[in-house]
């Protein structure tokens, strides 16, 4: 009979190796997928809210795509807090008499490095991409916002 | 979305490829009839090939993940099965389960490709859910180990309950998806937590009590844990509000302390974790040979082949995990949980990039489920907490929960996909 010890003491090495190599490349993976995420992730901030001083050089912005009431190529800022979208002048983004938009429409706030909006029960909806959205949602950038006739593209 | 995966796919199959080859050098047993190593490879590179080709954008990684964790069940149930009188072909019959898991899988994804749909068979799913458990209170219904869990209809058993909760959190995702803003709107605060309207709330606590309440009845300790807290922790990512884990907190409390006083058998296993040394060789016999086991593996195992788990009772299902450590040591039991620990994160990735409330809702739920039953069948067989019977998803031989678990993958590939479309669509526009 052939003596098998040393192959296999080396086989059972490699078995343990092999299993942590395929833990290191899903992981691998998995975390590169994480980094696609919005580019300013940053980590989470304990008290929430606030916007990360590193990368201000791409705050993130509202562009306005095609609107009834503002002009097309408009920027807005998105800083920290809570921005409220709505026909109300006393809105952070103020669609003036545009009749599809309610007072208080939606809010943008920022949570961990994402950015979310949320629908403020508006009687005609708000749309990303084309879908009504309910709840809070996560924008990612290049998300197309839809409020009232007014379309944002959601830009980092 | 990661869509490529594969090397770790080859990786996989190369890591039960040698871990079967090693098995057999120390055995030096003639083969495990070939042709079934080969069909369970061919399966899992055309279930691969499948999902690359029909959802382009979901997250693939979840296959060789699943490969890894099935693969390194079968290399186990093998060995812990391989020669002994009455469970000889075990590691055969799990094959034929993986495989046909593995068709559950192309089934789920070729004809729920759209599952919103789903929505609107909540009811009639949370119906059929509860209509499964009861099954086992019928003449089809009979008693394994005290507890009456199984099935068997012509040919066939099986565990209702493995498929049932994939119903119950369909529903319970769809319902509280459809409801949120009513019940949000039409809440009252009592003492500082918001109580929804028995109006909207009712559903959700009627399914919920029904099937806890058959579980319990049945002596399934297990699912009722899970059964308890999915739903709860559903309820919480669909409102946010910690208050509901709070309270749920308190009613497991109560739940646990009122069992204990009224089931034997729940105060056999809690006195069974509290001390196993009391009664060494019947109460406490199972769980201190697993944890003798667990200390035998050491670092880096004693080498598949070469461990005792066979001391173990039920070592095959519940405690293959105690196996795994002793075999292949700290360092192999490590990564099987590194494992675990990616495709719940994957679970979770796939819940957040989901754009609507149903999608984040059922991948939440589902990816929750196969956490905490991992969390509780490793957590009871290291004796960290009370051992609950219940299988560890994909390793475990178990026929219902093999294909359950292939199910819910296909559930979270199709979720995943349209998360991908989402974010996929941006970046051409």
């Amino acid at each position: 009979m052939i003596d098998l010890q040393v192959p296999l003491l080396a086989a059972k090495a490699l078995l343990l190796l092999l299993l942590f190599a395929f833990v290191y490349v899903v992981v691998r993976r998995a975390v590169g997928d994480l980094r696609s995420l919005p580019r300013n992730s940053d980590t989470f901030v304990a008290g929430g809210g606030r916007e990360s001083v590193v990368d201000s050089g791409s705050e993130p912005v509202f562009v306005v795509e095609d609107s009834e009431s503002l002009a097309p190529g408009t920027r807005f800022a998105i800083g920290g807090g809570v921005t409220v979208i709505g026909r109300s002048g006393s809105s952070d983004i103020a669609l003036r008499h545009d009749d599809y938009a309610s007072g208080e429409h939606a809010r943008l706030m920022r949570r961990g490095g994402v950015l979310y909006i949320e629908d403020m029960n508006s009687t005609n909806g708000t749309f990303i991409n084309g879908e009504r959205c309910t709840g809070a949602s996560a924008l990612q950038p290049g998300d197309l916002v839809k409020i009232g006739s007014t379309t944002f593209r959601y830009k980092e | 979305m990661a869509q490529r995966a594969t090397l770790p796919m080859l990786l996989a199959l190369a890591t039960v490829a040698l871990g079967f080859a090693i098995l057999l050098a120390v055995q030096q047993e003639t083969s495990p009839p070939l042709i079934y190593g080969g069909a369970y490879a061919g399966m899992m590179i055309g279930v691969y090939g499948f999902v690359r080709l029909w959802l382009p954008r979901s997250d693939a990684l979840l296959i060789p993940v699943v490969t890894l964790l099935t693969g390194t069940g079968l290399i186990m149930i093998y060995r812990l099965t391989y020669g002994v009188e009455g469970v000889e072909d075990l590691a055969i019959s799990q094959v034929i389960w993986i495989l046909t898991g593995s068709v559950f899988l192309l089934l789920t994804i070729v004809f729920l490709r759209d599952y919103h749909r789903l929505m609107q068979y909540k009811y009639l799913l949370a119906l059929l859910a509860i209509g499964l458990i009861m099954l086992t209170f019928t003449p089809f219904g009979y008693e394994v180990n005290g507890a009456r869990l199984w099935v068997q209809i012509g040919p066939v058993n099986f565990q209702p309950s493995e498929f049932a909760r994939i119903g119950l959190i369909i529903f319970f995702a769809a319902y509280l998806a459809e409801k949120r803003d009513l019940m949000a709107a039409t809440s009252r605060t009592v003492l500082g937590v918001q109580i929804p309207s028995p109006k909207y709330f009712g559903p959700v606590l009627v399914v919920w009590a029904a099937s806890l309440g058959l579980l319990v009845f049945e002596k399934d300790l297990g699912s009722s844990l899970l059964f308890f807290a999915v739903p709860l922790l559903m309820l919480y990512v669909a409102t946010g509000r910690a208050a509901y884990v709070g309270i749920g907190s308190v009613l497991f409390a109560i739940g646990c302390v009122i069992s204990y006083h009224l089931f034997a058998h729940v105060r056999v296993r809690v006195a069974a974790w509290l001390d196993p040394w009391a009664d060494p060789d019947l109460m406490g016999f199972q769980i201190l040979q697993s944890l003798f086991n667990i200390a035998d593996g050491g670092i880096v195992g004693t080498g598949l082949g070469e461990g005792f788990s066979q001391t173990i009772p039920e070592v095959h299902t519940d405690f293959i995990f105690s196996a795994i450590a002793a075999e292949l040591g700290l360092l192999g039991a490590s990564a099987i949980l590194l494992t675990f620990l990616i495709f719940v994160y994957r679970g979770m990735k796939i819940a957040l990039l989901s754009g609507d409330d149903f999608s984040k809702l059922l991948a939440g739920g589902l990816t929750v489920m196969f956490a905490l039953q991992t969390l509780v069948i490793i957590g009871g067989v290291t004796k960290a907490i009370p051992l609950t019977g219940i299988t560890l998803p994909f390793v475990s031989y178990g026929g219902s929960s093999v294909v359950g678990n292939f199910i819910l993958t296909g559930l979270l590939l199709v979720i995943s996909e349209k998360a991908g479309r989402r974010l996929a669509g941006e970046e051409v526009r």
